[in-house]
């Protein structure tokens, strides 16, 4: 399946008040994060790690999640898919620091939650702006990344892992400071479902 | 240096090429947030050299090895082959060529070492086909780690499980995990003729076989 296709939307949430019974918190070291009134009240990420997993609906094996930038100022911030119990998971990330995507993998511990297993880095630094979007597709055991920063949605690195078949989809974020940091503004979730037309993996490149 | 070989690779005055190895992996800091660890096949990170365009790895396991495909400069590829703890399995010119008997045998041992069955290499595969495989192997691994836990294989091996211990000789917990691993690729035990007597090795080579003609992307990059 193509990066965007067959795509069958479950939930959302703009957050227009403080997180409601539809999101768990993931295992932590402290506090999941802050609620921040901006406009909106985004889950804002200060002095921590967290992570959040949608199990307010049911979700297909083959899923995507999708996070709208808020803020981006520090740390870093991922959209999340087959999140665990213990927290293991999907994500696509990217950071501020280097404004590196990745595709990577968050080990299912039972006492932190930041070791990160690098499984693609395609090398695109595309720095993100609020109201841009971040996106992990799960589709058997394809990974594809994608964003729409710097123009239109489209996919930036696709690889294969089959650790986690299936889970819920969510978000993860981490600030490193104690000041006003990045933010999620919205997020989206939802199946990604078999076609008949599938016109299967898109490679970069073929060798 | 740094800005030199930049400017001579934006210039296509030096090759990129991809090339397949297999690594040991490595737990660091974060290159961005040291507070944090990240687990990744040695030699991919990026920020390690200017002459590196992307890589990916498709790993055993956290613990042990993974399948690292790197494109970058030559210069930085033959750095990396260089290691002793690499192995360079294809380059993508070589990868349709045929193993011979010798080298066959090499990739056996290299294998066998890391607790990789190498016996599915034959004189006559190739390189393709033996990475097809090879990774197969690691995708039902990554599955078990899903369930047990990362490092479920080494924990199998401190408690003196090997490649020839047989079905009948895993716990039951491992045994029921193990169907539950192969269900969940949508295979039977028709697929995979496993019994009692059957080995680890013999398990994960019937894996490999799965894989073998099956295409498979690493970070952008079909093989």
């Amino acid at each position: 399946m193509a990066y965007g296709q067959n795509r069958s939307q479950v939930a959302s949430d703009s957050f227009p008040s403080s997180i409601d019974a539809n999101w768990t918190d993931g295992p932590g070291p402290s506090d999941v994060y802050v609620w921040v009134a901006a406009g909106d009240v985004e889950p804002q990420f200060i002095s921590t790690h967290s992570l959040e997993k949608r199990t307010g609906e049911a979700y297909a094996n083959d899923q995507y999640s999708v996070i709208t930038i808020g803020n981006m100022s520090d740390g870093s911030m991922a959209a999340a898919a087959r999140m665990q119990s213990l927290g293991g998971c999907y994500m696509g990330y990217i950071s501020t620091a280097s404004d590196v995507y990745r595709v990577s993998e968050m080990d299912d511990n039972t006492t932190t939650i930041n070791t990160l297993a690098s499984l693609a880095d395609p090398g695109t630094e595309i720095p993100l702006s609020a109201g841009e979007t971040l996106t992990i597709e799960c589709e058997g055991t394809e990974l594809r990344c994608g964003s729409n920063g710097g123009g239109s949605d489209v996919e930036k690195v696709n690889t294969t892992d089959a650790t986690y078949s299936a889970g819920d989809p969510g978000f993860w974020g981490f600030n490193p400071t104690s000041t006003d940091g990045s933010s999620v503004s919205a997020w989206e979730g939802g199946d990604i479902s078999a076609s008949l037309s599938s016109a299967g993996l898109r490679p970069q490149a073929v060798l | 240096m740094y800005i030199l070989t930049l400017f001579v690779r934006l210039w296509g005055l030096v090759d990129m090429a991809i090339e397949i190895f297999l690594v040991p992996m490595e737990s660091v800091p974060h290159s961005d947030f040291p507070a944090h660890t990240e687990v990744r096949g040695k030699h991919t990170d990026l920020s390690l050299d200017p002459g590196m365009v992307r890589s990916g790895t498709l790993r055993y396991s956290n613990g042990s090895h993974g399948v690292a495909m790197i494109e970058a400069d030559q210069t930085y590829l033959d750095t990396v082959a260089a290691d002793p703890d690499v192995t360079r399995l294809a380059t993508s010119q070589n990868l349709d060529e045929v193993l011979t008997a010798g080298q066959a045998n090499a990739v056996k041992t290299i294998f066998e070492g890391a607790f990789i069955p190498g016996q599915f290499i034959n004189a006559g595969d190739t390189r393709r086909q033996v990475i097809r495989g090879l990774v197969g192997m690691f995708l039902f691994s990554q599955r078990m780690s899903g369930r047990l836990g990362d490092g479920w294989k080494e924990r199998a091996q401190a408690r003196g499980m090997t490649l020839d211990s047989t079905w009948a000789e895993f716990p039951v917990a491992l045994q029921s995990e193990l169907i539950d691993v192969r269900n969940s690729f949508g295979w039977t035990n028709v697929d995979l003729g496993v019994n009692a007597s059957s080995t680890m090795r013999d398990i994960l080579q019937a894996v490999s076989q799965r894989f073998e003609n099956a295409p498979i992307v690493i970070c952008g990059v079909e093989v």
